[in-house]
């Protein structure tokens, strides 16, 4: 909870403060997870994609591959619950955060570490225990949920390729990186206070209105090199991001990443456009390449597509295939 | 290609001037502009670099336009803003070029800047291409490395280095004369040279006699020579590719900073023109050559500046008539001085197009400083008061100050560097008790146009305004930085 308060500061002959008030009752906040390959135990599925499939909206399940496509919604119109155990109890409520919209995501992998994300997430209203009326999940709930692991995404088990757009993304586009990220902002309405409204169904003044969209979604993708000096894909050139960012070459990459037993995270970018190159001599350390990204609508002149063959307008897409036996979000 | 991009591999080099002489030069406006003003880097061009962080600065604008999705569906290239900074080491050569980047000003008359130490006076009899005759017979073989400045007549403003020895009343010089000495052209002699650089008014290109109506004119130099305080900062990152050349740098400001126990550095904020890695003037196979020496074969070691190199602080009141002495001395373990130029950088217009308008002042130049006095408690020099900086602050006390940091002798001189401060307030005093440790002063400051020639130091040059600060090297560079003189790569 992020409570607003109004001060009593109106002037009454004393110098102290003698009140305050609650004015308004949102609740924000963020959340950090480790990313595994989901998997199915016991009729629970255990994964971080659920997560990912709210901040980007859109999800379509195909069936022939047993795959998820995860895509951009324009409105984005999906929420869900979230709730955690803190154990302070062996029975009863939890606490829970209800109606959850994603404003933004971090997604991203280093050296010898995982896949991890990271959520700006909003909610309407938060029970923990003892608050006035249950919350819809309780104790039982979550400690009935499997326990066992599931395999984490790593860092080495992804593959990334990039090239201006010339060809289906190949071996010889392939590009060694140290680390990468890739961050979607919704740019959603921050909580917003109204009166109560029937035709919103908004009945509690002192909690938000549903969030929506207030400006462009914006996609940013940045890779690390560890060595500036290496011709860069198959472009011979080792500044050929910096002369794509000159020249205003559009691009296209993807990141591939395969489980040991054959499960996998794709994410897409179908048109990238290079912002910023920095290799610095920082000293006397090796030089690397950092660079940065705006991803923007597929073009007509990108060549990626989902496994199946499809497309999506979108700037981003994902695409899984791992223990999940549907749609995330059905 | 591949190959390694090593930092502990990596050089860098700073070159003032333009590659179409002073009469032609101008700030590029394109590509081409900047090709043609590229100059060659070479061996007096090396500088002690710690680390750069200069970033290429395209920036692009992305279409926001609202057609019914809410994702960005492309973008373009607005402008071209190069800027950002490098760290280097201070060592007594090597500096040069950077400090009349920032300054914009040495005296330009032969003899004057800079001024030979130890020097052998010499006068020609008629002299080849690339020779100097002398008929008093002042030359050794020892004299094969030193640099002969030309001071009179129509040979005057050159300097060549002696590249062998021919007889005790003749040597050859390389590279050739643009004018052959003439018989009675007096020149000297030297391996030892002194610069005093100051502040100039304005630091885009500029006709000399403009700036300084002192500009000889008689001798090499031109009526329409011009003044030109930006150059081309060349890094090498990779040893299999050309070194990156930024072109057309205006220096927009200049940290020197220095710590006991520690050595002098300074930080420094380039605003490039734009960007070459594939310049047709700068290869890579001349990468060997980058070399602060001068191409001299008498180059003594080049030396870092270290703390205690620092002979002395002096600090007191400004006075056109008592200098400042030992008396007047105290003791720092830090001192910090920033020279802001506040160069207006992110002007475009419809003939530069992507790139910047070339910078210009845009606000007052900024001399500010600090230094740190280990201990509160005793008297401040010789004003027999410990709160002496605090009552100079509050009486608003015109002060004037010099800070000397020498090395060892180079072959008949000590190399040194010498910050003179002619007038100076100070703004703020700080002495906290920040717990159990020792208290200690820190003083901010900033420098003022002097009102008068400041008693004891060096004469100004330019007296319309005086100079905040002058810095003078006392090294083994024999190049008036703003003349057309380092004919050598």
């Amino acid at each position: 909870m992020d409570p607003e308060q109004v001060m009593h500061e109106y002037l009454q002959g004393s110098a102290g403060m003698p009140n305050v008030q609650n004015a308004f009752d949102p609740a924000i906040g963020s959340l950090e997870i480790d990313l595994p390959y989901a998997i199915l135990n016991s009729g629970e599925f255990v994964g971080g994609q659920l997560l990912i499939a709210l901040a980007m909206g859109a999800n379509a399940w195909v069936a022939g591959q047993g795959s998820n496509e995860i895509t951009m919604a324009d409105d984005l119109d999906v929420f869900g619950t979230l709730a955690w155990d803190k154990n302070t109890a062996s029975s009863g409520d939890i606490w829970e955060l209800a109606s959850t919209y994603i404003n933004s995501m971090t997604i991203g992998s280093e050296t010898n570490s995982n896949l991890k994300a990271s959520f700006d997430i909003q909610g309407y209203d938060l029970f923990w225990p003892g608050r006035t009326g249950s919350t819809e999940n309780q104790v039982a709930d979550l400690t009935s949920l499997p326990t066992d692991l599931a395999t984490l995404i790593m860092h080495n088990d992804f593959v990334f390729r990039l090239n201006p757009q010339d060809g289906a993304l190949a071996d010889a586009d392939r590009i060694g990186i140290s680390r990468w990220s890739s961050v979607l902002n919704n740019n959603l309405t921050t909580p917003e206070q109204a009166t109560p409204d029937d035709q919103m169904a908004h009945t509690n003044a002192m909690k938000t209105i549903q969030p929506c969209r207030n400006g462009f979604r914006e996609v940013t993708f940045e890779i690390t090199i560890p060595r500036y000096g290496q011709d860069i894909g198959d472009s011979s050139s080792i500044d050929a991001f910096s002369e794509w960012r000159t020249n205003e070459t559009p691009l296209q990459a993807d990141l591939m990443a395969t489980g040991p037993s054959g499960e996998e995270f794709d994410i897409i970018f179908p048109h990238l456009r290079v912002t910023t190159v920095g290799n610095p001599v920082g000293g006397p350390a090796v030089v690397t390449n950092t660079i940065q990204f705006k991803a923007l609508l597929r073009n007509s002149d990108s060549d990626v597509t989902f496994g199946q063959g499809t497309t999506d307008a979108g700037e981003m897409w994902m695409e899984t295939d791992d223990g999940r036996t549907g749609a995330i979000l059905a | 290609m591949s190959g390694s991009a090593l930092g502990v591999l990596a050089k860098a080099a700073f070159r003032l001037g333009s590659d179409q002489g002073m009469v032609n030069a101008a700030y590029p406006t394109d590509e081409a502009g900047a090709d043609a003003e590229e100059t060659r880097i070479g061996g007096s061009d090396l500088i002690p670099l710690l680390s750069e962080s200069i970033d290429e600065g395209v920036n692009l604008s992305f279409d926001e336009t609202i057609i019914g999705s809410p994702a960005i569906s492309g973008g373009d290239k607005v402008s071209i803003l190069p800027s950002g900074g490098l760290d280097a080491a201070a060592f007594y050569d090597g500096l040069d070029a950077l400090i009349f980047a920032v300054l914009g000003f040495e005296k330009p008359e032969a003899g004057d800047g800079p001024v030979a130490q130890s020097g052998t006076a010499l006068t020609s009899t008629a002299s080849g291409a690339t020779s100097y005759k002398d008929a008093g017979n002042p030359f050794v073989a020892g004299d094969v490395g030193k640099f002969i400045q030309t001071l009179d007549g129509a040979a005057e403003g050159q300097v060549r280095r002696i590249s062998a020895y021919v007889g005790a009343g003749e040597v050859t010089v390389t590279p050739a004369w643009d004018s052959n000495p003439a018989d009675a052209t007096t020149a000297v002699m030297a391996q030892e040279w002194l610069h005093t650089y100051e502040c100039a008014n304005r630091m885009a290109d500029m006709l000399w006699p403009t700036l300084y109506s002192g500009y000889p004119t008689g001798g090499v130099g031109t009526a329409n020579d011009q003044v030109i305080r930006r150059g081309d900062f060349a890094v090498s990152k990779n040893s299999a590719t050309k070194p990156w050349v930024w072109r057309g740098c205006y220096v927009n400001a200049l940290t020197i900073s220095i710590e006991a126990g520690g050595a002098m550095n300074i930080s420094v904020e380039l605003l490039p023109f734009n960007l070459d890695r594939d310049s047709a003037t700068n290869l890579q196979a001349q990468l060997t050559e980058w070399d602060w020496d001068n191409n001299s074969p008498l180059f003594q070691s080049n030396e870092r500046v270290m703390f205690p190199d620092i002979q002395h602080f002096r600090l007191d009141d400004y006075s056109t008539g008592t200098a400042l002495t030992s008396a007047d001395d105290i003791g720092i373990s830090k001192l910090e001085l920033s020279i802001n130029n506040n160069l207006a950088a992110d002007d475009l217009d419809s003939v530069s197009g992507l790139y910047r308008v070339e910078p210009a002042r845009s606000s007052h130049r900024e001399i500010t400083g600090s230094f740190s006095v280990p201990r509160y408690g005793n008297n401040i020099g010789d004003s027999g008061d410990l709160d002496a900086f605090d009552e100079w602050r509050q009486d608003e006390t015109t002060l004037m100050a010099n800070l000397k940091m020498q090395g060892t002798t180079i072959a008949n001189v000590a190399r040194y560097l010498n910050m003179w401060l002619p007038s100076l307030r100070i703004t703020n005093v700080t002495k906290p008790v920040n717990g159990p440790n020792v208290v200690v002063q820190d003083v901010t400051f900033r420098c003022l146009t002097p009102t008068g020639q400041a008693s004891g130091f060096p004469t100004h040059n330019l007296t319309t305004p005086r100079s905040e600060v002058m810095i003078q090297t006392l090294n083994q560079c024999p190049y008036n930085q703003g003349r057309d003189q380092q004919k050598e790569y």
